[in-house]
């Protein structure tokens, strides 16, 4: 491997969800405020994911706060990023949903994509860690129990909640949750 | 300490600052760089230290070349450059990265990508002219001087050679030093393709600048 590739590699983190555009995601976002850091949550819908793959894949997520609209673009690999959560899948038709920004209310809504189009959720991308993730995923399985009831959280909850448990919950919990918020906004 | 090294141009790729941002920066690997000769007041008139990169094959290498670097106890070299800041550099030692640090200036030299001849659009920044209704003026530069001067002033600027001279890109930061790869980070563009030698020295050259004045 060159030398170029070897040092973008290093940079990638090891894991990083499939992003596709309608999709809901809660991006926790690192800030820094005078001395002290804060995990921020910036939850919207991906309306564009540019650079499939590699160190310079971004994606931009959109959301309405206060009747207007905010946009944010983020580097998936980017360390100021603690974490991506995909908490819906959207059925959509088009690539980039810029068409959105002209939308508002129940015209701006994506439907649920119920069947998954395939591959997994989670792209594992350094394979010299391979084993080391294996270990991880192996030590979180117990949690992952598919039959298990979920635990039930709020949504103030959910970001104390662990990865694990996060990605156990339920796809009617996550659109009950989805209904919920709607119904709020 | 000389401040300079050869080095050979890798690419470009992008890096996290701390700070979250992204940089975009130029691989330089410093490999094969090591001290040649040093040049004195007594013998040659004037302080250096001549280093040289990369391999050259001992067939390939003419006498006098092979006994120039035979006596610095060195294989032969593709490239020779100077540093006029001389340091304590010893002959036949190794120069690596590490004589830079992250943050300091630079200044980096190679020869820039040919364009070939190219012209006044690509090469001055000319405009163009008219396209349609019978021109043929697209490519043209327009005037080239006045009639009474009855000739064409040097200097005025035509279709030529582009690119493939060297090029000084100044004041260029050191963004990550990796010794253990002997690679440079280098913040923005150098000149030169991939796998250009290119030559880099601290920007700030007050040393040398005192000696001459």
């Amino acid at each position: 491997m060159n030398v170029i590739d070897l040092l973008a590699r290093e940079q990638e983190k090891r894991e990083v969800p499939v992003l596709r555009p309608g999709d809901t995601v809660r991006v926790h976002v690192k800030v820094v405020e005078g001395t002290r850091e804060r995990i921020q949550v910036f939850e919207g819908v991906v309306i564009a994911v540019r650079g499939k793959t590699g160190l310079h894949t971004r994606f931009t997520v959109r959301r309405m706060s206060h009747g207007v609209g905010v946009e944010r673009t983020f580097l998936v690999h980017s360390p100021r990023i603690d974490r991506i959560d995909v908490l819906r899948h959207g059925q959509v038709r088009r690539a980039k949903l810029f068409y959105l920004r002209e939308k508002v209310g129940r015209r701006a809504r994506i439907r649920e994509r119920r069947s998954p189009v395939g591959g997994p959720d989670m792209v594992l991308l350094r394979t010299d860690d391979a084993e080391a993730a294996a270990e991880e995923a192996a030590l979180a399985e117990p949690e992952l129990a598919p039959d298990e009831e979920p635990p039930a959280v709020e949504p103030e909850a959910v970001e104390d909640a662990d990865t694990a448990g996060e990605t156990g919950r339920s796809e009617a919990e996550l659109a009950a949750e989805a209904a919920e918020r709607e119904d709020g906004g | 300490m000389s401040r300079g090294l050869l080095a050979r141009k890798v690419g470009m790729t992008q890096v996290f600052t701390e700070r979250g941002t992204v940089v975009a920066v130029t691989v330089l690997e410093a490999d094969t760089c090591r001290v040649v000769q040093r040049k004195t007041t007594g013998v040659d008139g004037y302080e250096a230290v001549q280093i040289g990169f990369g391999e050259r094959r001992p067939r390939r290498t003419p006498k006098a070349l092979a006994g120039h670097f035979k006596r610095a106890g060195l294989t032969p070299q593709r490239t020779l450059a100077e540093l006029r800041d001389a340091g304590d550099a010893k002959v036949g030692s190794q120069l690596r990265v590490d004589i830079f640090n992250a943050g300091q200036r630079i200044d980096v030299t190679a020869v820039s990508q040919g364009k070939g001849f190219s012209g006044t659009r690509k090469r001055h920044n000319f405009g163009r002219g008219p396209v349609t209704h019978g021109s043929h003026n697209i490519k043209q530069p327009g005037s080239i001087g006045s009639t009474d001067a009855a000739r064409v002033f040097r200097g005025v600027r035509m279709a030529g050679q582009l690119g493939a001279q060297q090029v000084t890109v100044r004041n260029l930061e050191v963004v990550r030093v990796d010794p253990e790869r002997n690679l440079l980070l280098v913040g923005g563009a150098v000149p030169g393709h991939r796998n250009t030698v290119v030559l880099v020295r601290d920007s700030d050259r007050s040393a040398t600048l005192g000696e001459s004045a």
